[in-house]
């Protein structure tokens, strides 16, 4: 969904009712770190899941007897790309504020693309993975984890897609990137879960 | 403004608004349209790709197409009512236009507005309460049901599977009102004024709370044609794996609801803490305020763990996943610990508001001073900073942990305390106050009444030895009702009393709500006392049958529900023909100093014309020198003589 | 209005404590206090009344622990209650200003009482430290061993919707009823076959849930003869309600009888896994 709330037409009309620029950045920042605050408690109860089951391993099903590990190279190779964007839409980012408009829409661009390749690395993964949801609770959790990442990728895209398309219209300058960073505290959030996420599958 | 494109327009002055584009085809009956369609095809589709005859796990089939379509029902639902409007134009970079955003807040469209993608804070709080009280009484239908089977031993009515389901519908459609009734009619239509704002900070996702909302009824509803939860709302595994689809459709609808309660709660917390009028710290910010925001960072960081606990139940149930069945190498306890760490701030998430609403009116109705305003606000904090820390007393006779029951039952304990501090502000407000014995504090009564009840016997079961005992006995039914129902209820009911001027623009009915106050107060009483003796003589819960030593106490219960349910049809239509053709009602009927009531009756779109400022609190009462507000420009004196005016009016 | 509304001058130099009792507010606290001694007494009648009417008969040492902290929980809160709602009784006998259509003239404006609020929340976390400690004791209580005697281990298992008792230290005897012999401990090992259920015996005041392979335990010493109740309190499904089943307190040399008539040696001990016994149909 989208966070993003835009009042337009501040200077429209003469008993213009609309807030403050300034303080619909702050809250727009401020809403946008509640929602990950809220994530942050969705993903640490997959965290809690992961770990009580693997202390738990009730009759040896935390690794079921047809599980195997997911491929190591590959969820790096996810979590790598993952944060690559983020670090382009850093990069973009940083463009904007220096009012560099081809630096911005480049940095954002190579940012959604990586989104792309993310998703559909992440599909691969999904489909040729050795494991089902049945083999243990590994299987189960890390599966799990793997498609609310995916969806969360699919949100990124969207919002990612809007702000390069948005930054192409012209929406944005030096002076008015609120946008930008507030999307910017989603895909740095996203990166972080990809590396926590990795850290995982070191746990087996 | 940030991100904004300045459109010159020359219509934007005209009466008419001509914005709104697609959204002017698109309201509730488009949604429910394209909703219903979905659903059907995605679960032909799903019934096709997975229902195999020859697959000896055909059990899994309809899990699958069941959730398949119960999504499908909620995405195709906002798609039809608009709710994905905005974000696509955002993403084209083709902003909503003024006019646009005048039409989203429902100008010059009379009802219709109601059944519509509506931004105004004023529009979502009515559809709020209409939702909460028609929830409420679907939930008080099958609680009369239920109590009407109990009131005999035997087969009686109807079997245990019916009954199970039954207790666990009546659960969750009582949980989802109670959470929503002081937060969604109240925290939407008040907070914002009462802060002296002209909406929330995000009207779009305010209106996207209330429509995800919206269709989780429905679905709670599709339960009961689905086999029913013969659960109890807790879902508890590995009994949640055994159960019919409509566990899917519950699990469903429990996600879809964390997600509107999470947009909600933002969408509050930001508005609260961003938004409030000029001069108005901390300080001076009304107790109401205060509650509500205390609410939201509570269920948002509480409900989550829910949501999580509901999609691996899906899980387990469609994909064989191991995280809550033993047999497939899960761990029930792992279950209950998810749930009962939503579930005890989730009570907390029901309670909050409904206190803060009585506090917020008995100092109005005593003609006093909040007493001890910083007490009341450290026990809300500290009611939210303990609830967090308490869930496993909901697990002591569950064998998880035996060694964490000293400090479980430590925490519980403590919360005995920032309870005692609200009785505290209560009891210090009413005492030498001038009693304005009007029915907004009749209800103040009936709260100290219940709640002082549920509070104590609340004590009783956080005693490990004595839950040993009590627990899963009608005694925590009866003690949970005293502070849902008796606490939490009455004052949800006292708010409606005393803002449904604001509301509506009408008074209401008070004769009649007096009657229905009563009449609730002593069939509320008669029924769970009754409870509590059985409970204490060894009646477990959510039994469908019981031995015949319990039955004079289960026909005492039966009939005092009887009663109860008398009260709320009183109630019902004292609300419904007051907000017909109750006396219009002035601007401030009650006399009160927070801002609402400095607007008239009921709010203009974008409540205020002057944004006000603020000087003192809310509550100087006999403090003649004490305002709560000014306008820029305007003498404060004048703005007093004019409230004074309104009065007399 | 009554004269007691009036406000008071302040007391710089504080009179004598009999002195102060004769002005309005001082006689306002003598009635306060009044009505709250006196709801005092009547919620103490009923927190006395209530558990000794509603509470199962006593069968065993845990159940006269439960009985005596729902006694002092009740005693405890018997005055706080009285307090509250004394004070808020009074208030709406003697400041009622009616329930007409415009409000009444504000009362005083008293914003605050440091020393009353500070009172009001030692005093809460007395009564909790107190309840804590009581509850701590009890528990310790409930849970240690008597050494005097030698324990005996039952295993109880539940399935939808019957119990399942093994006797593993006499010669393994199983039984759908509970015989236990008086005045000796029991420790029970509680287990399920599929969904969780809590294995309640109302008359011992213990309760543990029965988890899918996992075992939990409790213990208790029955010590009274008779019939008592073994009821499920955790929603099982379809019979939650029928699953329950009678036991019985019987003498140790009875215990021993009708062990040797279930084919049982008393004292034979057979280790039993209760995770691997199939249950009796």
């Amino acid at each position: 969904m989208s966070t993003i709330e835009h009042h337009s037409d501040a200077g429209h009309s003469p008993e213009s009712h609309a807030l403050p620029p300034e303080l619909v950045a702050h809250q727009q920042r401020r809403s946008m770190i509640l929602f990950i605050i809220a994530d942050a408690v969705y993903f640490a109860c997959i965290l809690l899941t992961y770990f009580y089951l693997r202390a738990l391993n009730v009759d040896g099903m935390w690794f079921g007897p047809d599980a195997k590990v997911a491929d190591a190279w590959l969820i790096w190779l996810i979590a790598g790309v993952t944060v690559l964007s983020a670090i382009a839409y850093r990069s973009g980012e940083m463009g904007i504020r220096a009012n560099s408009r081809s630096r911005f829409q480049t940095g954002t661009l190579v940012a959604v693309l990586l989104v792309v390749a993310a998703i559909g690395l992440t599909i691969y993964q999904m489909m040729t993975w050795p494991i089902l949801m049945s083999d243990g609770s590994y299987a189960s959790t890390f599966i799990l984890m793997t498609g609310t990442q995916l969806v969360h990728l699919f949100i990124l895209l969207f919002i990612g897609i809007g702000i390069w398309n948005r930054g192409n219209k012209g929406k944005f300058d030096d002076g008015k990137y609120n946008h930008v960073t507030v999307v910017g505290y989603f895909w740095y959030w996203l990166a972080l879960v990809a590396i926590l996420g990795g850290l995982t599958s070191l746990l087996v | 403004m940030a991100d904004t494109e300045i459109v010159s327009h020359g219509t934007a002055h005209a009466e008419e608004s001509t914005g709104g584009g697609l959204m002017r085809r698109l309201n509730m009956w488009t949604g429910i349209v394209v909703g219903v369609i979905a659903a059907v095809v995605v679960y032909f589709i799903a019934a096709k790709l997975w229902v195999n005859p020859d697959n000896e796990n055909m059990a899994q089939g309809p899990d699958q197409a069941v959730i398949a379509a119960e999504v499908a029902w909620v995405i195709g639902f906002l798609v039809g009512v608009g709710a994905f409007v905005a974000p696509f134009r955002w993403l084209l970079g083709r902003d909503q236009t003024h006019d646009d955003e005048m039409f989203l807040a429902g100008k010059g469209q009379g009802v219709g507005r109601y059944l519509r993608f509506t931004t105004d804070h004023k529009v979502v709080g009515v559809q709020y309460l209409v939702l909460a009280m028609t929830t409420f009484g679907v939930g008080g239908i099958l609680a009369m049901t239920i109590r009407t089977k109990l009131a005999s031993p035997g087969e009686g009515l109807f079997g245990g599977q019916i009954y199970n389901g039954l207790v666990g519908m009546h659960g969750i459609i009582m949980i989802v009102s109670t959470i929503i009734m002081v937060v969604g009619p109240w925290g939407n239509f008040i907070m914002p004024i009462m802060i002296g704002a002209r909406d929330m900070a995000f009207p779009r996702l305010n209106a996207l709370s209330f429509w995800t909302l919206f269709p989780v009824v429905p679905i709670f509803l599709s339960v009961a044609f689905l086999g029913g939860i013969p659960t109890g709302w807790v879902a508890y595994a590995p009994l949640s794996d055994q159960a019919p689809p409509g566990m899917d459709a519950f699990a469903v609808g429990i996600i879809m609801f964390v997600i509107s309660s999470g947009i909600g709660a933002v969408n509050l917390i930001v508005t609260a803490t961003t938004m409030r009028a000029h001069g108005m710290t901390w300080n001076r910010t009304p107790i109401f305020v205060l509650g509500v925001t205390a609410t939201s960072v509570l269920g948002l960081i509480a409900l989550p763990c829910f949501e999580v606990g509901m999609i691996e139940t899906l899980l387990d149930r469609s994909q064989e996943a191991s995280f809550f069945v033993p047999e497939q190498g899960g761990s029930q306890w792992l279950y209950a610990n998810l749930f009962w760490i939503m579930g005890h701030p989730e009570v907390y998430v029901i309670l909050i508001p409904a206190t803060a609403a009585i506090l917020e009116m008995t100092p109005v109705f005593s003609r006093k001073p909040l007493f001890g305003a910083r007490l009341a606000a450290m026990g809300i904090i500290a009611l939210v900073a303990l609830s967090v820390l308490v869930w496993a007393h909901h697990m002591f006779v569950s064998g998880w942990a035996p060694t964490l029951a000293g400090p479980f039952m430590l925490t519980t304990e403590l919360i005995s305390i920032p309870t005692g501090m609200i009785f505290l502000v209560l009891i210090g407000t009413i005492w030498r106050g001038r009693i304005w014995t009007r029915l907004p504090m009749l209800f103040v009564y009936g709260f100290l009444w219940n709640f002082m009840i549920g509070g104590i016997t609340g004590i009783f079961l956080s005693d490990v030895p004595a839950d040993n005992e009590l627990h899963g006995a009608l005694f925590v039914t009866a003690h949970f009702h005293y502070t849902l129902l008796g606490g939490a209820m009455i004052g949800a009911m006292a708010a409606i009393v005393y803002w449904f001027s604001k509301m509506t623009g009408r008074m209401f009915d008070e004769r009649i709500g007096t009657w229905s106050f009563y009449t609730i107060m002593i069939g509320f009483n008669v029924t769970f006392m009754a409870m509590f003796f059985n409970g204490l003589s060894g009646m477990p819960r959510r039994v469908a049958d019981y031995d015949p030593q319990y039955l004079i106490g289960n026909m005492i219960s039966t009939a005092g529900a009887y009663v109860i349910a008398i009260g709320m049809l009183l109630f019902l239509y004292a609300t419904v023909s007051s907000w017909r053709n109750g006396p219009i009602a002035s601007a401030n009927p009650w006399g009160a100093k927070t801002l609402e009531w400095y607007v008239p009756s009921p709010p203009p779109l974008e409540n205020f014309e002057h944004l006000p400022v603020v000087t003192g609190d809310a509550y100087g009462y006999g403090e003649p020198n004490t305002i709560h507000t000014t306008h820029p420009g305007v003498p404060a004196v004048a703005q007093v003589a004019a409230l004074a005016e309104g009065d007399a009016s | 209005m009554s004269n007691e509304l009036e406000e008071l001058p302040e007391a710089s130099s504080r009179p004598p404590l009999s002195e102060r009792m004769k002005t309005p507010e001082g006689k306002t606290i003598i009635k306060v206090a009044t009505v709250v001694s006196v709801l005092t007494v009547l919620l103490l009648i009923f927190c006395i009344w209530w558990p000794l009417i509603s509470l199962p008969p006593t069968m065993s040492d845990t159940q006269a622990e439960v009985k005596n902290t729902l006694l002092i929980f009740s005693i405890a809160s018997a005055p706080v209650m009285a307090l509250v709602w004394g004070i808020a009784y009074y208030s709406l006998r003697h400041w009622n200003a009616g329930s007409g259509d415009t409000p009444p003239e504000d009362g005083p404006s008293i914003r605050d009482n440091n020393r009353l609020s500070l009172a009001w929340v030692v005093g809460s976390a007395l009564l909790t430290a107190f309840l804590l400690v009581w509850g701590l004791a009890a528990l310790t209580s409930t849970t240690t061993l008597p050494t005097d005697a030698k324990p005996l281990t039952i295993n109880v298992i539940g399935q939808q919707w019957l119990w399942n008792f093994q006797y593993p230290e006499d010669g393994g005897v199983t039984s759908n009823e509970l015989i236990l012999p008086k005045d000796r401990p029991v420790i029970f090992n509680v287990t399920s076959t599929d969904v969780i259920h809590s294995f309640w015996i109302p008359e011992m005041g213990i309760k543990i849930d029965a988890n899918p392979r996992v075992t939990t335990t409790t213990l208790t010493t029955p010590d009274t003869l008779g019939v008592f109740n073994v009821r499920c309190a955790e929603l099982c499904g379809l019979n939650h309600s029928y699953m329950e089943t009678s036991g019985r307190v019987v003498a140790p040399a009875d215990f021993d009888q009708w062990v040797k008539d279930q084919g049982g040696t008393p004292g034979a001990l057979v280790p039993l896994d209760v995770n691997k016994i199939e249950p009796k149909e």
